[in-house]
């Protein structure tokens, strides 16, 4: 069995909660976390010092890795959620479902992505920002089916009569327009508050359908009663749809023959 | 075999099989014979057979010698490693004809999940010493060619004893040699507060070392402190070359002098080539190879 010790090392680089706490009193914490865990040895500062810098080097690689996944929602991840939301992000990072057909790199998008979509839509996002999870489900669509493209087999779960890999993206605002928005602000390097301020969802709806056609990404924009009855097809695939319809979106290939 | 009974390569090159950067294979057959490397040191996945296949079939049928890097065992761990790990990586090595191979002591796995840079170093105490050692028993066992120890990089480390007490412990007990790692140990001398100088060499078993690990360093500075950190982009630091001058006398059955390259640029490259020729000329290290 795995030394105790190393449970102790993973959560003081991951687990920010974790880290504090024992930097501010080692063996106390260590105590209470690991009552069986007799002695951890002698910390100094330069072990401190290594222990944050550890600890940065995993908040950088989510941040990296984020922005990589969602190169917009990552700005309002920012700035709307701040470090806090890497820190929750990462303290059960190594506990996150993840895909096993292949070797992935720890902050792999494979493994990010929807760990972070799994957290966004929990978080207790600052002005009640829950809009920002369609962005990054609209991101994360796109992103997956790219990847899908280059050849990497799909991680989505087969949805009913949905093409394989096929994502529903829903936003109850016009989600293109914030997107616009946020490319401006973007171009123009402003600070975070700047987000807040400015990269707000507006009216409107946006639903599509998002997936891999002739090596390209398809984006179908759907009417609300369309994209209802996508989704319930996705959903049970002996959900009648109207036969001009599913012959539509077969076509277009939303839906699967 | 033991790992006494290797033969020596000589100054070999650890870089991205691709030859994207640095692109290796201008130094392989140069017209300068000190910017030429006896061996290519494969780190790669248990699953990644294919790639390797992809990118060194001509090299691995006429000959060329190889070294591997495994980096999906968990040298730190009692627990018996998976089978696909233990097949994927036997295969890569037997591809490769591999004439030793040397991990970390670190955790490389966690809950099935490959740590790559992430890896934990070992905790360096007699209990983890003993378990480190069982391992590379068992290592030695399963792998076609030696396998070797190497000091882990070290952000923080968990200890009662100094990382080189820790791998002449492991490694008297297992009888295997070790990989030593420079920008490893210079490193860890920093992030557990040494100075460069206070480090037990007399009782390191140098004899024990097959392969020395040389690349660059990054330094980090925070408030105030600095931390060094090994760096395979970055120019080989000064410290790692008087380490190595110092000291590479006394390592009487080394095998094999890696240039850990991947992503450094040629001109780097190039410049560490010819500097790790005339170290290793000067010295007298590999006197019986030829490139």
């Amino acid at each position: 069995m795995l030394r105790c010790e190393y449970h102790v090392a993973q959560q003081l680089v991951w687990d920010a909660d974790f880290r504090r706490a024992f930097l501010s009193s080692p063996q106390q914490t260590v105590q209470e976390r690991y009552p069986d865990l007799k002695e951890l040895g002698r910390f100094g500062p330069q072990q401190f010092c290594g222990i944050e810098e550890a600890a940065y080097y995993r908040v950088a690689s989510a941040s990296r890795a984020s922005k990589a996944v969602f190169p917009r929602g990552h700005q309002l991840v920012i700035a709307y959620g701040g470090l806090r939301f890497f820190e929750v992000l990462l303290a059960d990072y190594l506990d996150a479902p993840r895909p096993w057909d292949a070797v992935y790199e720890v902050f792999d998008g494979y493994i990010l992505g929807p760990h972070m979509l799994t957290v966004a839509r929990k978080y207790p996002w600052s002005d009640g920002a829950t809009w920002i999870v369609p962005v990054l489900e609209y991101e994360w669509a796109r992103w997956h089916t790219r990847r899908v493209i280059e050849g990497w087999s799909s991680i989505m779960p087969k949805r009913g009569r949905l093409t394989e890999g096929a994502c529903l993206v829903a936003a109850d605002f016009d989600l293109l327009a914030l997107l616009a928005e946020i490319d401006r602000l973007v171009s123009a390097w402003v600070p975070p508050e700047v987000y807040v301020w400015r990269a707000r969802p507006g009216s409107g709806i946006y639903r599509a359908g998002i997936f891999a056609k002739n090596k390209d990404i398809a984006e179908v924009r759907l009417s609300e009663d369309t994209f209802d009855t996508v989704r319930a097809v996705a959903d049970d695939p002996t959900t009648p749809i109207d036969p001009q319809i599913q012959e539509a979106l077969i076509e277009i290939g939303l839906l699967a023959p | 075999m033991h790992f006494s009974e290797i033969k020596p390569l000589g100054i070999g090159l650890a870089a991205d099989l691709g030859g994207n950067k640095p692109d290796w294979r201008q130094f392989l057959n140069s017209d300068e014979p000190e910017l030429r490397f006896a061996y290519l040191n494969v780190a790669a996945t248990y699953d990644q057979l294919g790639k390797v296949q992809y990118h060194i079939d001509d090299l691995v049928q006429a000959g060329f010698p190889f070294v591997v890097h495994p980096i999906n065992f968990n040298p730190v761990d009692p627990a018996d490693e998976p089978d696909t790990i233990v097949e994927g990586t036997v295969a890569l090595a037997r591809y490769l004809r591999a004439r030793w191979s040397g991990q970390d002591a670190g955790l490389w796995m966690w809950q099935g999940q490959y740590m790559g840079e992430f890896l934990m170093p070992a905790v360096l105490d007699e209990e983890s010493a003993c378990e480190v050692a069982a391992k590379a028993c068992f290592l030695n066992c399963i792998m076609p060619c030696p396998f070797l120890l190497e000091n882990p990089p070290v952000g923080f480390s968990i200890e009662s004893m100094h990382m080189l007490d820790f791998m002449a412990r492991v490694s008297s007990e297992a009888d295997c040699g070790l990989v030593l790692d420079v920008g490893h140990l210079i490193g860890y001398q920093f992030a557990s507060g040494r100075s460069l100088h206070d480090m037990p060499l007399d009782r390191f078993p140098f004899e024990r070392v097959v392969e020395v690990h040389l690349a660059g360093l990054m330094r980090r500075v925070s408030g105030p402190y600095t931390s060094f950190y090994d760096h395979h982009g970055h120019p080989i630091d000064s410290r790692c070359w008087t380490f190595l001058e110092e000291n590479i006398h006394r390592m009487t059955n080394l095998r094999g002098l890696t240039l850990e390259q991947e992503s450094c640029e040629n001109r780097f490259v190039a410049d560490h080539l010819r500097r790790a020729h005339r170290l290793v000329r000067e010295q007298r290290v590999f006197t019986d190879v030829t490139l």
